[in-house]
């Protein structure tokens, strides 16, 4: 793990990305709401999606060296999908699509209600630290 | 009639109905809205129709706590006072602004916004602010100027109408015609001499660099030299009152109050650029009047957040600092645009000559590139209000100017709940920002940082004759009148309880126009 702040340009990518406004995102996964399969989908649609995004991965390792997310990669899901459900989701699948856009309403939400975390500086809404972590374990894992 | 003191026999004795001491923005307007009511009116100005560094020297003072510029490069002694140098913010204060605030000690104005709301009328009419009008929308269809989606329950946009208008300038024509209205240059008041019972005022003791001492008699006074000088003169009158006029309480020279500007902030934008040209970094408009947005706090959130109030302003990042001869040639451009002329123009002129190979590199940028030119992140400039603090203060110096008059000492404090706005707002900010899906913010102010490198301040002083109707907890009532003294008055920023975020020029020359008003109404011509 890194121990120097993040750089300007790690987080301008990452952040890009992640908020998703004007990125092309090329999965087009479906999750199902409810029980432990649908966690498990939902893990391997995060895992899917989050590899391979270096910048991500290393706003998520400060993320976790500050502990403003969970280390646990079961919490962390288990967490984003609850605040997912709660804030949008309907009973049962959702395009990948969608997910972006609840994503989108979730991280609006929670900065509206103040929910937010600071890493190096950097306001960011508990899920979308939560999102950055989770990066950084998959990534570290494959 | 302009009159040079210097000229006049030694020992000098002139009556007149209203003397007022000082020649800037409030004095001036004073002066302007009573010529031609019946009254004999003196103007004193310490200092001549052009800025002189030797006399603006008499200006001098110390400081400690918060380190800032020396205190006389923040003030001008000049006809006009430091409206010849000013860059012209003008914007009301809040409503908030005048409401007693229980989460801020020592806050709320004698009168709410009701009261001063038709002489915000009349000092944009003054400073010719058309279109008054404070709105983002109107503006961003007007100027053609796209604006952030931030408004909303936390931030919403404030708008700056900028001239920077030469009070003497404008006002010369009309108070040197005038039979009635007396100015006085290079007349420099050295005390209040207050009558043996302490109760009111019998004359001014002026004194002129050429070493002649002149007695001003008046019904009325007032004192309108600037909120650091308003204290400074009441303070050194301490003959009869030994702890100086309206000082019965200590309160004179307390509750000084600034405006600190530092960077906060940096917003990183979401959605790609945004035009570097644009309403956040002030659109030139017409006749010397420009437009500026910035961001407030809502007063709701304030309330919640228990803190003071704040304005943000966004500047894009990116850009090259000038050059030496770039920011010479800049200053010279913008002083001719706004149709005065630059000071020091040859010494800029011969440094923009000098460097130009820079100075036609921006002036290609300017006129060409920045009209496309984006930016993809701004930076986050807080300025704050600073709560009033009776810790904050003038005092008098041991040190003497030319005039062998004590200087003024300015010991200049913060408190917690200003470190806590600073840092507070930079979050709500980023708050607004991801709740809009505007961008992220990085906050730059840590809560035992408050004043990072680079702090600029805004050279606004403020507070240290304080109005309230209690003698107890103001110098002057609520029209300026100083407490226990019938006949003299202060004017200016001096007599704000609070100072609000806003630049202090258009309240205190409504409170001036507004004091007028009150001399006029309440003029007997018996002796006071």
């Amino acid at each position: 793990m890194r121990s120097t702040s993040i750089p300007r340009r790690t987080f301008v990518k990452s952040a890009a990305l992640l908020v998703g406004l004007g990125s092309a995102m090329p999965l087009r996964a479906t999750i199902a709401a409810g029980g432990p399969s649908s966690l498990e989908a939902s893990a391997r649609a995060w895992a899917h999606e989050f590899s391979g995004n270096p910048g991500m991965a290393a706003v998520g390792e400060r993320c976790l060296e500050l502990g403003v997310a969970e280390s646990d990669p079961t919490v962390l899901v288990k967490e984003l999908d609850r605040a997912l459900r709660g804030c949008t989701l309907s009973e049962g699948g959702t395009e990948y699509g969608d997910l972006r856009k609840s994503l989108g309403a979730l991280r609006r939400a929670e900065f509206a209600h103040g929910d937010m975390v600071r890493v190096d500086g950097w306001v960011l809404s508990r899920s979308e630290a939560r999102s950055y972590a989770l990066s950084a374990i998959v990534s570290a894992r494959s | 009639m302009l009159i040079d003191a210097r000229s006049l026999p030694p020992e000098t004795d002139i009556e007149t109905d209203l003397c007022i001491v000082g020649a800037g923005p409030a004095g001036l307007t004073i002066a302007k809205r009573l010529v031609g009511r019946g009254l004999r009116i003196a103007l004193l100005e310490s200092g001549g129709p052009d800025f002189e560094p030797e006399i603006n020297l008499l200006a001098q003072g110390e400081y400690t706590g918060i380190e800032m510029e020396p205190l006389e490069a923040t003030r001008v002694r000049a006809l006009g006072g430091t409206s010849t140098v000013w860059e012209g913010h003008c914007r009301m204060l809040d409503p908030l602004d005048f409401t007693p605030r229980p989460w801020i000690p020592h806050s709320g104005w004698p009168f709410g916004e009701k009261e001063i709301a038709p002489y915000y009328a009349e000092a944009q009419e003054i400073i010719k602010l058309e279109p008054a009008e404070y709105d983002i929308a109107p503006w961003s269809a007007r100027t053609n100027s796209p604006y952030l989606p931030l408004d909303g329950d936390i931030v919403f946009h404030r708008i700056s109408l900028i001239r920077p208008f030469n009070f003497w300038a404008d006002y010369a024509s009309d108070l040197e015609k005038s039979e009635e209205t007396s100015i006085y240059t290079f007349a420099t008041v050295l005390r209040i001499q207050a009558a043996a019972d302490g109760q009111s005022i019998t004359h001014l003791d002026v004194g002129s660099p050429s070493g002649n001492r002149i007695s001003f008699r008046a019904r009325r006074f007032v004192v309108a030299c600037g909120g650091i000088e308003n204290a400074r003169l009441l303070l050194l009158s301490n003959d009869i009152h030994p702890y100086g006029l309206g000082n019965h309480h200590d309160l004179v020279g307390r509750y000084f109050m600034e405006h600190p500007r530092f960077v906060s902030g940096t917003l990183l934008l979401s959605g790609g650029g945004f035009p570097v040209r644009s309403l956040y970094s002030e659109i030139y408009l017409h006749d010397g009047l420009s437009v500026r947005a910035d961001l407030g706090i809502r007063p709701e959130v304030q309330e919640r957040e228990k803190i003071g109030n704040v304005l943000g302003r966004l500047r894009p990042t990116g850009r090259e600092k000038l050059s030496e001869g770039g920011e010479a040639a800049r200053s010279i451009f913008k002083d001719l645009r706004r149709g005065r002329m630059p000071d020091q123009f040859m010494h800029k002129l011969w440094t923009a000559i000098s460097d130009l190979d820079e100075v036609a590199a921006r002036a290609y940028q300017r006129l060409y590139a920045a009209r496309t030119e984006r930016s993809n992140s701004f930076e986050v400039h807080g300025y704050l209000e600073q709560v009033p603090n009776p810790d904050s203060r003038i005092v008098l110096s041991d040190k003497r100017d030319a005039f062998g008059q004590r200087r003024a000492h300015l010991i200049w404090n913060l408190t917690d709940l200003d470190r806590r706005t600073a840092t507070r707002a930079v979050e709500l900010f980023a708050q607004a920002a991801g709740a809009h899906d505007v961008g992220r913010v990085r906050v730059e102010v840590a809560s035992e940082e408050v004043f990072p490198p680079g702090t600029d301040w805004g050279h606004h002083h403020m507070g240290t004759t304080r109005m309230d109707d209690n003698p107890r907890r103001g110098v002057a009532d609520r029209f300026g009148k100083v407490h226990g003294v019938r006949n003299l008055y202060v004017a200016g920023s001096s007599v704000f309880p609070t100072s609000g975020c806003a630049t202090p020029t258009l309240t205190l020359v409504a409170l001036a126009a507004r004091l007028a008003d009150h001399l006029e109404k309440t003029y007997t011509g018996r002796k006071e």
